[in-house]
Formats: C-alpha cells, sequence, structure tokens
C-alpha cells in the first residue's frame, strides 16, 4: 500500500538523522564513519571532551543560553500582553495602524537590519550589556500580535462593568484580563523560549563575547574540523533539553507555532 | 469606548524596543545605502552609485538567480510534502500521533543544529555516502556539499526536514475546516476521489495554502543561515543566494554600504513577489 511506503520513507528521512545523531554523538569518528547505524562500541569519549573543553566551557555556554532565553521571556510576557490590550481596545483605525506598523517588521529581510544593528552596537558599547538582549530579544512581534488578536476575542462586558464600579485601567488590565491569557502566556512562553534558545545569528553578529550554546556548535565545528563525534554530541547537549520539553508538551507547542497562523 | 482609554505606557515599551530593534536598523540601512561605508569609521557619501552599480554585479545577477532557483524547489518540494504528509496523517489516532511528532521534531531544532547534522550526513565519509556503499549503491555517491550540481539540491533537503512540519500542520488544519457534509453529499452525486480532491478539497483549502505559501516564500528568499552553516556560498557560488551574498559582503569585505542598497533590492523584491502571490490567491478563493 502506498500509505505503509510511505510511512517508511517518513520514519527514514525524518528519524534517521536524528537516530544517527543520538547515536554518532557517543561514537569515535571513525566508528561513525565505518558503521553509522550500528549500536556497537558506543563511547563517552565525546562527551569528555566536550565537557572538559578548557577553550570552550559548555557550562557557560548553557548557562548563557538560559540567561537570554529567561530575559527575554521575562521580558516578552511583560510587555506583549500589555500592548496587545492596548492594539485589541484601540479604535479600528489605530489599531489597523499599529498592526501594520509591527507587521512590517515579520517581513524584512534580517540582512536590512543586521548591520545596521551591528554598527549600533558597535558604536554604542553595547555587546554583551543587558540593554543589548532586550533590544534584541526583549519583544517578540509575532508574539505581541498573537496576544492582539486573542485579546479581540475577550468581549468588553467584564471591563465595562469593572469601569462602572470605578475600577482603574492598570488594575482592570491585572484583575481581569491577565487571568484569562493563562492559555496564550503558555503559548507566548514556547515561542520566545524556542526563538531565543535556537538563535544563532544574533549571537553570532551581536554577542560575539556571550556564548550560547547555539553558538557553540557552530565554533565546535571549525576548531575540531571533521570530528564528526564532537560535533554531534555538541548538537545532541544542545537539542536535548529542547527535545525533552516538546516531548511533554508536544500539544502546547504544536498548537503554539502553528496556533497563530490559522487563526489568522 | 466605554470605558477609560488605555494609558500610552501599556504600549510603550514594546513601540521603544521595536524601533531600536527593527525601524531605525531599517532607516539607518537606508541611509547606509547612500554610502561608501564599512559601518564604523568611513563614511564617503556616494549617492545611488551604490544601486547602479549592483546591476553591473555579475554575482549580484548569479546570486537573484540562486535564490530564485533555491526558492522555487523550496516552496514546491516543501509545499507539496506538507500537503502530502497532512493528507497522510491527518486522521486522529496513537499512530498518527506518532508520525506527526516525529515529523514535527525537526522543526523545534535550532537551525544549526539540524545544518551540522546534515553537514555531517553529507560529508564524502559521512553516513549517506557510507550507507549507500554497504547497500551496494555505491555509485550513487556524490559529494553532496561540495559538487556545484548537488549542493543547492543537497540545501532544500535540508530545509525540507525543517520545515515541512509546520507546514503538514498548516494544511492538517486546513483539510479539518472542511465541513464533512460537502464530502457526503459529493459521494451521493457519485464523484471519484481524485476529482473529488482536487475539485472540492483544494479549492476549499486555498485560505491556508496562500498562508503557508506566502510565508515560506517570504523566508526562503530571505534565506542565508543554511547556507552559511553548510557550504558557506558552496562551491564556486553555486549556493550563495542574494541573501547570502549581503551578509557575505557586509561582514567579509565591510562594504556595507553597497550590501545595504542589494538588502534595500532585496526588501523591494520581497514585497513585489508578496504582493502579487496574495493577489493570486485571492483571485482563487472560493466560497462554497
Amino acid at each position: 500500500m502506498i500509505r505503509l511506503l510511505a510511512a517508511l520513507l517518513v520514519i527514514i528521512f525524518f528519524s534517521g538523522p536524528l537516530y544517527v545523531t543520538l547515536i554518532g554523538a557517543f561514537k569515535t569518528t571513525t566508528d561513525i564513519i565505518r558503521t553509522p547505524l550500528s549500536l556497537t562500541r558506543l563511547t563517552f569519549d565525546n562527551m569528555i571532551k566536550i565537557f572538559s573543553d578548557s577553550n570552550h566551557n559548555i557550562w557557560e555556554m548553557y548557562r548563557n543560553s538560559i540567561l537570554l532565553t529567561s530575559i527575554s521571556v521575562c521580558s516578552v510576557l511583560i510587555i506583549s500582553p500589555m500592548a496587545g490590550y492596548y492594539i485589541a481596545r484601540s479604535k479600528k483605525k489605530r489599531s489597523e495602524l499599529l498592526t501594520m506598523f509591527f507587521l512590517v517588521g515579520m517581513m524584512v529581510p534580517p540582512q536590512i537590519t543586521l548591520v545596521p544593528m551591528m554598527s549600533m552596537f558597535y558604536k554604542l558599547h553595547l555587546v554583551g550589556t543587558l540593554w543589548g538582549v532586550l533590544i534584541v530579544y526583549g519583544l517578540n512581534v509575532f508574539v505581541l500580535i498573537l496576544f492582539a488578536k486573542f485579546i479581540v476575542t475577550i468581549p468588553t462586558a467584564l471591563e465595562e462593568s469593572a469601569y462602572i464600579d470605578g475600577a482603574s485601567t492598570p488594575g482592570m488590565f491585572y484583575k481581569i484580563i491577565l487571568p484569562l491569557l493563562k492559555p496564550m502566556i503558555a503559548t507566548a512562553i514556547i515561542i520566545d523560549g524556542l526563538n531565543t534558545w535556537n538563535d544563532f545569528i544574533q549571537p553570532l553578529f551581536l554577542f560575539k563575547t556571550f556564548k550560547t550554546i547555539t553558538y557553540g556548535i557552530y565554533v565546535a565545528n571549525s576548531v575540531e574540523n571533521a570530528d564528526y563525534g564532537y560535533i554531534l554530541g555538541f548538537v545532541l547537549l544542545a537539542s536535548i533539553p529542547i527535545v525533552i520539553l516538546f516531548l511533554f508538551l508536544q500539544k502546547l507547542f504544536i498548537d503554539g507555532l502553528t496556533g497563530g497562523a490559522i487563526k489568522g | 469606548m466605554k470605558y477609560k482609554r488605555i494609558p500610552l505606557y501599556f504600549i510603550l515599551p514594546a513601540v521603544l524596543i521595536y524601533l531600536s530593534k527593527t525601524i531605525i536598523p531599517i532607516l539607518i540601512g537606508f541611509y547606509y545605502s547612500l554610502y561608501n561605508t564599512d559601518g564604523l569609521a568611513r563614511f564617503i557619501f556616494v549617492g545611488l552609485e551604490n544601486y547602479t552599480r549592483i546591476f553591473k554585479d555579475a554575482q549580484f545577477w548569479s546570486a537573484t538567480l540562486v535564490m530564485i532557483k533555491y526558492s522555487v524547489m523550496m516552496v514546491f518540494a516543501g509545499q507539496l510534502i506538507s500537503l502530502l504528509l497532512a493528507l497522510l496523517f491527518v486522521k486522529r489516532g496513537a499512530i498518527n500521533n506518532i508520525f506527526r511528532t516525529l515529523v514535527f521534531l525537526p522543526v523545534i531544532m535550532s537551525m544549526v543544529a539540524a545544518a551540522f547534522i546534515w553537514k555531517v550526513i553529507y560529508s564524502y565519509n559521512g553516513p549517506l555516502n557510507v550507507i549507500l556503499d554497504q547497500l551496494g549503491l555505491g555509485f550513487l555517491k556524490v559529494g553532496w556539499l561540495t559538487d556545484p550540481q548537488y549542493a543547492l539540491a543537497s540545501i532544500v533537503v535540508v530545509g525540507v526536514f525543517k520545515g515541512v512540519g509546520v507546514g503538514m500542520i498548516l494544511y492538517m488544519n486546513a483539510l479539518l475546516t472542511i465541513p464533512a457534509e460537502i464530502y457526503e453529499s459529493a459521494n451521493i452525486d457519485g464523484a471519484k476521489p481524485f476529482s473529488l480532491f482536487f475539485k472540492i478539497t483544494l479549492p476549499l483549502m486555498i485560505p491556508g495554502i496562500s498562508i503557508a505559501f506566502i510565508t515560506a516564500t517570504i523566508n526562503n528568499l530571505k534565506e542565508f543561515e543554511k547556507m552559511l552553516i553548510l557550504t558557506n556560498g558552496g562551491p564556486v557560488d553555486s549556493t550563495s543566494t542574494l541573501g547570502f551574498y549581503i551578509m557575505e559582503v557586509a561582514t567579509n569585505n565591510l562594504w556595507v554600504g553597497y550590501a545595504s542598497a542589494m538588502a534595500v533590492i532585496l526588501l523591494i523584491l520581497v514585497a513585489t513577489i508578496t504582493y502579487y502571490q496574495n493577489k493570486f490567491f485571492d483571485s482563487r478563493t472560493v466560497n462554497y
């Protein structure tokens, strides 16, 4: 049956590389070359090499990645719901204008912003500072627009009665809207967390001294040229945290990463 | 609105950050494109000279061609496979779920991670060629990333590996929005599965298809990260897309002004193509 053949192809194509990586991380390079698929002669040599490499401290890289991701997620969770609320409750013209304003950012090629940002960063001495991180990762436009669209679907009745009872806008936002945003907040954490953790280009060009784990993979390759075991080990270490999270929170991940596009 | 206007500070942080990281850099980019500059110290006003240079630059044109080749391959291969995967695994069930998870796993990995996995696999002594040998198919061995004939296609494969998960979910949701009654009435009228698909399913999926196509196109036209990691522009520039060429010129040669001018051209290109794609899909949207 065609379905069977297709299923087989899917398994080979999608899990093959992952399998090769999983076991390759625990094999010597010569073994990867000779027997890429077999489970024999597994060794921890690569792991030992990676964890004891004095030039590229992997713990530091993990720490940096976690730091960047945490800062980003916190910042995004603070400013996106508020901004989304503002856009959602604005009059049509203003909300359309604001939405277009932010959408531009999603369409623009990164090439046009990357080099000016590099100049900006070097001239203003933002490399490796908290401000630099906030500028680059503090806002996630996609998340912002998702919040705006989501809040639009919340009926205004609750806010109106709260206002009549004399509530202030910030109070209203904090006590009424925020609790309703919980599912969206989970989605936002996943979208932004994933985005920041996986990002490679921006750490490469803007945060040179602040090495993240994705940057580590890239550097690991140039240093240990053609040491496949080492490279795959690094790839594994960089991906395992997210893969594990993903396997436990599958539905959240998938809905979050694609839900925005569907509800349109 | 019956209640108080929301204070400006609700949206101020977002706007400030957005200005700093997107709007101002874009404007600076436009500004740089009129200069011969390295972004740091050298600033010589040259007006539109960068732009006229672009049209005489042979590598610009070849990079544009490579970009178009890459995008066409990516969009068609990617969308087709996404659609097929959606059709295969749309129904509920534990087995389908496992397959969907498998397909989606590469999506959540970092692009660097996925690219390096394939870099290892594609190397001449890497798993792909070794397995081909072991299967007695040694004659199929090539330098997947080192042969100008195959390098670009090899990169497309990586793109498919990494990207179809999202497409699959998008198409699945598009499929699920089609009310069951339409299929029932079509069956009553005696429709065959093939025509059923092409005349009913596909047209009704057009909104979903358009989103998938348009975002895929935009992302593929700008692409340079894969090329940077896998081939660094590739054997004899065969994988140097416009996106990559711009990055190379800006970071290697520090011709920031020239690179910015090309980036502006790229922006115009992306906007134009997106506009026409949107029009195309809008005109084909049906409502039953």
